[in-house]
């Protein structure tokens, strides 16, 4: 992406209407394309594209269908796998556990579908330029969890950043907060701090005691019934390749 | 009880002496500081009257058995906060003893009638039975002392001039006993009717609050009942379904007043979900810290009421896209904080624009600090802290 130009989107949601409505809510973005399923993302031409915004949820018109679509956090290590993204989530689902699973599994945002047009707008720029957004929702919710079952892991660094933003401070804020000059460090405590508790559950996890990563995760977001089928263990179990970037 | 400004904090005096406890402990302090001066009055006779006394041995076992009856008493008025009565009537037959005795060890002196220290501790003796006695009894008490002193009119072989002085004596027996009686039982009445007077006001004031809130609390209820009917008639919107939510809150903490029960529970986070409700209209993130964090409800509710001042300000004013209320805790601390992302103010300008005076000062009654930073065009944060005392072990919450 240019500076001062609009970042180029690929939308890949089961509801054709939602490229077409992004557009006319998020003029600040330039939706390049759009697709109903992963598989025909990846089966398209390459479409040059700073940020793919993915719905967690792909198969309403394909539920009674012989095979299920790709979706959920399998869908998001198949597109980084692919060499597409970095990707964004763009779920109705509110579930603050779900949408850290899916940063978990390698998504560089994660954006609820009621979110104003600003909002998503600053996602997406954000993630364009490299940067991972964490929810205030989401940052709240992996301070708990890493609180429950990893107190001390997060360095002081990481976990003040988590506790502002869960606070719902901004860039600027955070970093006067934690008191470093570069307002671009914050992003990089998120990150790593999102990446070391993904890692910390990973480290538990072994074929043999049964246990994988990001399985508590899994159990929290699948227990809130919103999730089921959405968060898949094999996805969380390694690191994804987050350094991958956007095809033109 | 009514709280004296100004009166100082011993022995529970700063709540005031305005009512019947209070007359008892006031009598309590005067024997006190009467029998005091007694018991060192006596000393000081006996140490200057020294090899005058024609029983040495018996003077000491007297004046020993009265000082220590004295200090029982004293004791035990302190531990009950009243003369009891058993105590008094122990140191009226030790007093009657010592005045039957006096003549025995008692020197004889025309030119120091003060010398005879039995005499005038009795008086206090009489007063001290007229404080807790029935009127007969405590008549009977001040002849039988009255009685024991004039025994030396009958074995003493006395000068004339200490003969005038006990017959004086009999003067400030009756005078103390009688004063004593009637004033006491003056200030008992008078306490017992400013009792009652008080206990009336109260039952009148509570009934008057009661009235008060009635009518606006059935206004509400209307008004929760109407605009519930206008929404199934017309489709809820956010906004009328957020007020909807906020008229029976109120109406609810304005019912929980009238019943006299707490507005809040004990659970900060847990109340906080409550306003959940009341805000649909907002874009809220309530992320919550469910860490079984106990506060007193009155200060829960204040927290409470401080979010809801905050979060109404949002309304009117921030025009946000990002509301955020927190609440988290440690092992020595918490913290509850709103941020919108709206359009801010000039915090050093204008303190307090967000959070009226009023509401900041009835946290800091609680203990709470209140911090507010604000920059235009850059948001708010209104950060509310304070210390507690750890009641539960940091469990996993429900959900999430």
């Amino acid at each position: 992406m240019d500076d001062g130009s609009r970042p180029r989107v690929v939308v890949v949601d089961d509801h054709p209407v939602i490229a077409t409505g992004l557009t006319c809510l998020v003029p600040q973005i330039e939706v390049v394309a759009s697709f109903s399923t992963v598989e025909d993302f990846l089966c398209a031409p390459p479409s040059p594209a700073d940020v793919v915004l993915l719905d967690l949820q792909l198969d309403a018109d394909l539920r009674a269908g012989p095979t299920q679509p790709i979706m959920g956090t399998a869908a998001i290590r198949r597109l980084l796998e692919q060499g597409k993204g970095p990707v964004v989530v763009y779920t109705a689902i509110a579930e603050e556990m779900l949408l850290a699973a899916c940063l978990a599994a390698g998504a560089m945002g994660a954006v609820t579908k009621n979110a104003p047009g600003a909002t998503i707008a600053e996602v997406i720029r954000i993630v364009a330029q490299g940067n991972m957004w964490v929810d205030p929702a989401i940052a709240g919710a992996l301070r708990r969890y890493a609180q429950r079952r990893h107190a001390g892991a997060l360095s002081p660094q990481q976990a003040n950043a988590l506790r502002y933003r869960g606070q719902g401070l901004k860039q600027q804020a955070i970093a006067d907060k934690i008191g470093v000059s570069d307002p671009e460090v914050v992003y990089r405590y998120l990150k790593s701090a999102v990446q070391k508790i993904a890692d910390l559950d990973g480290g538990e996890a072994t074929e043999a005691n049964g246990k994988h990563a990001g399985a508590h995760i899994d159990e929290v977001a699948q227990r809130s019934g919103l999730s089921s089928g959405l968060v898949r263990w094999t996805d969380l179990q390694t690191r994804p390749d987050r350094s991958t970037r956007r095809r033109r | 009880m009514a709280r004296v400004a100004g009166w100082p904090s011993v022995w529970g005096v700063r709540d005031g002496l305005l009512n019947r406890q209070g007359v008892e402990r006031a009598t309590v302090g005067a024997t006190a500081a009467l029998k005091t001066h007694n018991l060192l009055q006596m000393v000081v006779v006996i140490v200057l009257t020294r090899g005058e006394s024609r029983r040495p041995w018996l003077e000491l076992a007297a004046a020993a058995v009265f000082a220590v009856s004295g200090v029982v008493l004293l004791v035990a008025a302190f531990r009950a906060q009243r003369l009891p009565r058993a105590a008094v009537a122990v140191d009226v037959v030790v007093a009657v003893s010592v005045l039957l005795l006096a003549p025995l060890f008692q020197s004889v002196d025309p030119s120091q009638p003060w010398i005879d220290w039995p005499l005038f501790v009795a008086f206090l003796v009489a007063a001290e039975a007229s404080a807790c006695f029935s009127a007969v009894q405590a008549s009977a008490a001040t002849l039988c002392l009255m009685g024991s002193a004039s025994s030396w009119l009958v074995w003493g072989s006395l000068p004339a001039a200490s003969r005038q002085m006990i017959f004086a004596s009999f003067v400030p027996f009756v005078a103390f006993a009688a004063v004593s009686y009637v004033f006491l039982h003056y200030l008992r009445r008078l306490a017992a009717l400013a009792d009652a007077r008080a206990e009336t006001i109260r039952m009148l004031e509570e009934e008057r609050t009661r009235r008060v809130l009635h009518t606006p609390y059935r206004l509400l209820n209307d008004l929760a009942q109407m605009l519930r009917a206008e929404g199934d008639r017309e489709g809820a919107q956010p906004t009328s379904q957020a007020r909807l939510a906020e008229a029976v809150a109120s109406a609810l903490e304005i019912e929980s007043i009238v019943r006299g029960t707490d507005p809040a529970s004990s659970n900060v986070a847990a109340d906080l979900q409550r306003l959940r409700d009341q805000f649909v209209d907002l874009p809220m993130i309530m992320n919550l810290e469910d860490a079984g964090v106990s506060l007193p409800p009155e200060a829960v509710y204040r927290i409470r009421e401080a979010v809801r001042s905050a979060l109404q300000n949002v309304r009117l004013h921030a025009q946000a896209t990002e509301v955020v209320v927190y609440a988290s805790a440690d092992r020595s601390s918490w913290v509850v904080s709103v941020h919108d992302d709206g359009r801010g103010f000039d915090a050093t300008g204008q303190r307090g624009v967000g959070l009226s005076q009023l509401v900041v000062a009835a946290l800091e009654e609680i203990g709470a600090r209140v911090r507010i930073e604000s920059t235009p065009g850059q948001g708010t944060l209104i950060e509310i802290s304070g210390d507690h005392e750890w009641t539960m072990d940091l469990a996993p919450a429900s959900s999430s």
